[in-house]
Parts: structure tokens; C-alpha cells; sequence
């Protein structure tokens, strides 16, 4: 049984690392449907000639066991309440709010901070549904989008920054998120676990990530890839704009949608009305909308983005096929037997682990977190023992926000490229500075923020659960000023020699995530000096491995994809 | 209350080193990045379950 659980996994990661390097060029969605084919009959083939037909009928309930059906129900109804907002002019409505605010005392600055973490704040299930709404409303504030308000590279910041946040949105998400897979599992310890105890630490993460993503386009990305980005400056001006403003109007149902959005997403979250399924109230929302904002059915189901419900079912269905076949079993036992080498140990393994779906990002992250998660569960007390309830708490936040995040990067068709394609950038611009937030910034504070906080949020009467705030101010401080110095500092190294660059980028990915393993370390076993020499270990080797991963040159890339042969 | 502290914390932060990458760099304008991100936070703790 063993030998099929090496087997099954093997073809697993196989098929997914093909499809990452482009040597398969099908969706990931039908490439996961085959592993999972592969692994039913490679395991039925297995089970008939060990144990008899009775093992191979019983492979089937196995299989299906493994699926769990509530993110999938939440994601569907979070999109089908989104799809309403959409066709009666919820998100009209949200620009002319948005427009106002610009007027304001906070300016243009002001707005275009709030702006960029609307995402997170409004946490919808998948972070397409906004920067499809939005992010053609951020254009427009370039020369070439009809304003002139802003200039080329504030433009690659602004759109860079927001699809970020919104591509990590989805994690935090009360409706669905990515997040509630994690938050199942913790429930075997934590009681409340479902009313979102990974909510907090990735929140509080991916601002602060958004923020660095920021400056890494500014001071990196623009500097490693000065031709990639089509986009032109202003000719007329630099900065202000002498053009007239759009006028942007919105319906009253536009309004009246966005109320009962707002109303239903706050009556999931916090349950006024006593507790109740999630589903639930989105669907009720829908209902109230197609009454009072006369939207159709159709509209409604018109929102439905299928790229993340198809990416979540075929990530079950691949996870599921490995768990009946025991190939989470052979991941367990291989990473098991990384805890055995030596400057690695748990922690350094941990390190690696929760960067894991940054070195091999898909298209929608719920692919590897519904087959992942499972695996981190058992490093904890239901199986290995290596970390006890509250350390897989703390490490299931560091892998949750990494993985989350993982869609932003993915060259497979990941949200990401709905930003570069917005400021006309070449497939690749934004990897750079996406992985690098994730593995160095949110990774680890995730990690500090459950560890000093959220773990006595939800479980109050342990006194063993800290609260200090001081300590996660210290170390916020601590991890933004080493990167904002790593990168404001690095880019001035930066040279006409792009190759040189782009080594000089990789060396800051390591040190960063040296940082970041450290860290991770501190947060699970304190002051534990070899475990924190681990983590920097364990955080190197991911670097290293996400690092590599950025590409050298964009516009080579494009040359020989339009030449041809070298195709 | 301290996870709204910590959210306005890190939204002023954030909303700082943001408009900094913006190109806006004046006084004035960090102080309506730094307000900006305030409200930010403030916006995502009130989300948050307490």
C-alpha cells in the first residue's frame, strides 16, 4: 500500500508541475480530473491484485468521502449574490462613493489606499469578482485610460497593489473563502474555529503585504523589466491631470444592492439572527435583491465565475483520489523524513511547507489547499505529533495566507494577469513582487499575529494564549523595516546588466526569506535556538526555490514566442 | 479592542508606505495615506469576528 501512495503522489505532482512548466497546455481543472483518474485505476488496479475485489469496491466511498462539500456551497452562493450586486449597479454605485471620497479631506491618496484594500475588506470568495468590476475604473486614472491623473509608474503601483490584495482576498473570505478549509480542520480543537479564526492573521497580513508589493514595483520590477509595461506617460503633464473626469452615474437599485450585499455579508459574519449556514443568508440576500432590485435569475447566475468553483471540485476530487490511494500518506512519510536531516528539522520542514503553494503556484489556489491541508492536519496531534493544537493553529495561518495569495503569481491563467493585462505588462511583471510579499511578509506575520492574539480570541479561557499586541507591533516594525531596506536599498545595486539583477533580486528573495523561516520558527517554538537556525535553513530553501522561479527577461520571452521557432 | 488596535496599526502603516510608492510623498499627502489607511483598517477590523 505503501508503494501506491509513492506511486499516486508521484503522478499527482507530476501532471502539476508539467502544467506549471507549460509541457501540458490544458486547464488545470482537466489536468487534476486525470490525475485523478490515473490514481483511481493505478489504486483499483493495486487494490485488485493485493487484496481482491472487495478492497477495489471499496475504493469509491473512499474517493468521495474525501470531498467536503461546504466551501464549494458557500463559494457558489457567494458568487451568486456578487452576480446580483453586478447587474443592478452595485458596483456603479461603489465608484460614485469612491469619487466622493476623492473630494474629501483624506484626497487622492486617501482613496487610492482605501481603494486598494477594498478588496480585503469587502472579502468576497474569489478575488476576480472585484478587479473585474474594478479594475477598469483604475485605468482610467492613466493617460490612457481618459483622466491623466497619474503617471505610468503610479499607475503600475496602484493596479499592482490592488489586484494583489484582491488576489488574496479570497482567503480571508467569511463567504467561502479559501480560509474555511483550514478553519474545518482547526475545529477538531478549536470550537469556534469556523467563525473565522484564520480570518484576523490574514487580513492583518496581506495589508501590510499590499504595501510592500507597492514598493517592490516601484523600486524592483519597474527597474528589472523597464520595457514590459506598454503603458505611456502623460504628454501633456506629469502627475496632474488637465483632462475632465469621466461622469459616473449609478442606479437606485445600484445603491439599494449594495445595502443588501453589505447587510447580508455583515449578517454571515457576525449571525445577529442566531446561527445559521452561510449559504443561507447569501441565498436569502439573493432572494431580497431580485425582489426589491428587480434583478433576474439570470443575472444572478450570470455572476457565477466558474474558473474557482471547477478549481476547488477538481482540487477535492484530486485530493480525495490521493487520500483513498495513500498518497498523502507518502507526502506525510517523505516530509517526515525531512525532519531527519540535518539544520532542517521540524521547523526548517515547516518552512519549506507553508511556502509551498508559492514555489508552485495554479490558477486558483483552492486546487493544492483542498489536497494540502489535510497533510498539515496530520503534522499535528491527530497523527505525527510534531506540533501540538496551537502550533498547527499558527502554522495553518502562515500556509493559509501563502497559499491564498498563490493565484496572484501563477503564469496558469492566476488573477495576477488580470493586472498585468489591465497596465498592458508582460505575462510575469507582477511575479516578482507577489511571491516575494507572500514569502517574506505575510507568511510570518500570520504567524505572530495567531500566535500573540487570535489563539486567545477563540480560545479565552486557556491561560496559556497570550495577548500582545506589542510584541506583533515589534515584530511588524521589524519585518517591514528589514524588507522596505531590502528592497528601497537593494534596487540601488541595480544596474544595465539585467542578468546581474535579476541575481541581485534572488539574493534579496533569500535573505528574505531566511527572515521569514526564522520567524516562523519564533512563533512555534519560542526561543528554541536550533529551531530558529532551522527556520532560517528551512526559509533559504524556499527562497531559493521561489526565487528562481521569477523570470530573468519579459520581452526575450515575447520575442521568441512570436518568432516561433524558438516556441 | 486590540484587534481593532492592531488593524488601525497596520492600515496606517500600510496606507504610509503606499502612498510613498505613489509618488506622494509630501507631508501632507503621507498623512492622507496614513488617514486613508486608518479608515482601511478600521473598515477591516469591523469585519472581523472579536
Amino acid at each position: 500500500m505503501e508503494i501506491l501512495g509513492y506511486i499516486t503522489l508521484t503522478i499527482f505532482i507530476g501532471l502539476m508541475l508539467a502544467t506549471l512548466f507549460g509541457y501540458i497546455r490544458t486547464p488545470v481543472q482537466t489536468v487534476l480530473v486525470l490525475a485523478t483518474v490515473l490514481c483511481l485505476i493505478v489504486g483499483g488496479l493495486f487494490r485488485y491484485f493485493s487484496s481482491g475485489w472487495d478492497a477495489v469496491m471499496l475504493l469509491p466511498n473512499e474517493f468521495l468521502g474525501g470531498i467536503i462539500l461546504h466551501p464549494i456551497t458557500a463559494l457558489l452562493t457567494g458568487l451568486f449574490l456578487a452576480g446580483g450586486l453586478k447587474a443592478s449597479g452595485g458596483f456603479e454605485a461603489l465608484k460614485v462613493i469612491l469619487r466622493y471620497l476623492r473630494k474629501s479631506p483624506i484626497g487622492l491618496v486617501g482613496t487610492l489606499v482605501i481603494l486598494i484594500n477594498l478588496p480585503v475588506i469587502s472579502s468576497l470568495p474569489c478575488g476576480r469578482i472585484l478587479a473585474a468590476a474594478l479594475l477598469p475604473l483604475l485605468f482610467t486614472f492613466s493617460f490612457e485610460g481618459g483622466m491623466g491623473i497619474l503617471t505610468k509608474s503610479q499607475v503600475i503601483v496602484l493596479i499592482g497593489a490592488f489586484t494583489r490584495n484582491a488576489m488574496g482576498s479570497c482567503g480571508p473570505s467569511p463567504i467561502g473563502g479559501v480560509g474555511q478549509i483550514g478553519e474545518g480542520f482547526l475545529g477538531s480543537f478549536f470550537a469556534t474555529a469556523s467563525e473565522g479564526i484564520l480570518r484576523a492573521p490574514q487580513a492583518f497580513s496581506l495589508i501590510l503585504g499590499t504595501a510592500i508589493v507597492a514598493l517592490f514595483l516601484k523600486f524592483i520590477s519597474q527597474r528589472l523589466y523597464p520595457n514590459d509595461v506598454a503603458l505611456r506617460e502623460n504628454p501633456f503633464t506629469s502627475g496632474t491631470g488637465d483632462r475632465e473626469e469621466p461622469e459616473i452615474t449609478a442606479p437606485m437599485e445600484g445603491y439599494l444592492a449594495l445595502v443588501i450585499f453589505v447587510a447580508s455579508l455583515l449578517t454571515a459574519i457576525f449571525q445577529p439572527f442566531g446561527k445559521m449556514p452561510v449559504q443561507t443568508v447569501l441565498v436569502a440576500g439573493a432572494v431580497l435583491m431580485v425582489i426589491v432590485c428587480r434583478v433576474r435569475l439570470n443575472n444572478l447566475m450570470e455572476g457565477i465565475i466558474l474558473l474557482p468553483v471547477t478549481a476547488m471540485t477538481a482540487g477535492f476530487l484530486a485530493a480525495g483520489a490521493l487520500a483513498a490511494t495513500g498518497g498523502f500518506d507518502a507526502l506525510g512519510v517523505i516530509l517526515n523524513s525531512l525532519v531527519g536531516v540535518p539544520f532542517l528539522g521540524v521547523a526548517g520542514m515547516l518552512a519549506i511547507f507553508v511556502q509551498f503553494q508559492t514555489i508552485l503556484p495554479l490558477s486558483c489556489a483552492r486546487i493544492l489547499t483542498a489536497a494540502l491541508v489535510p497533510v498539515l492536519y496530520l503534522f499535528g496531534p491527530a497523527k505525527f505529533g510534531f506540533l501540538d493544537w496551537s502550533q498547527l493553529a499558527i502554522v495553518m495561518a502562515a500556509y493559509i495566507i501563502n497559499a491564498t495569495t498563490s493565484c496572484g503569481p501563477s503564469p496558469l491563467g492566476g488573477g495576477g494577469m488580470m493586472g498585468e493585462g489591465t497596465m498592458r505588462a508582460e505575462t510575469g511583471f507582477i511575479k516578482g513582487a507577489y511571491t516575494f510579499a507572500s514569502m517574506a511578509i505575510m507568511a510570518p506575520l500570520a504567524a505572530i499575529y495567531m500566535k500573540f492574539l487570535n489563539l486567545s480570541v477563540f480560545q479565552p479561557s486557556d491561560p496559556a494564549f497570550v495577548r500582545d499586541v506589542l510584541t506583533i507591533a515589534q515584530f511588524a516594525l521589524v519585518v517591514i523595516v528589514a524588507n522596505v531596506a531590502l528592497v528601497a536599498l537593494g534596487a540601488r545595486f541595480f544596474g544595465p546588466d539585467q542578468s546581474r539583477n535579476w541575481w541581485l533580486q534572488t539574493g534579496g528573495f533569500i535573505t528574505a526569506g531566511g527572515l521569514a523561516g526564522g520567524i516562523l520558527a519564533f512563533a512555534l517554538f519560542e526561543t528554541n535556538p536550533s529551531a530558529i537556525v532551522q527556520g532560517i535553513v528551512g526559509g533559504m530553501i524556499a527562497a531559493i526555490l521561489i526565487g528562481v522561479m521569477v523570470p530573468r527577461f519579459l520581452s526575450r520571452r515575447l520575442t521568441a514566442t512570436l518568432s516561433g521557432p524558438e516556441l | 479592542m486590540l484587534t481593532w488596535l492592531m488593524f488601525l496599526f497596520v492600515g496606517a502603516i500600510s496606507g504610509v508606505i503606499l502612498a510613498w510608492a505613489l509618488d506622494m510623498n509630501s507631508p501632507r499627502e503621507l498623512v492622507q495615506g496614513a488617514v486613508g489607511g486608518l479608515i482601511a483598517g478600521l473598515l477591516m477590523a469591523a469585519m472581523l469576528p472579536h
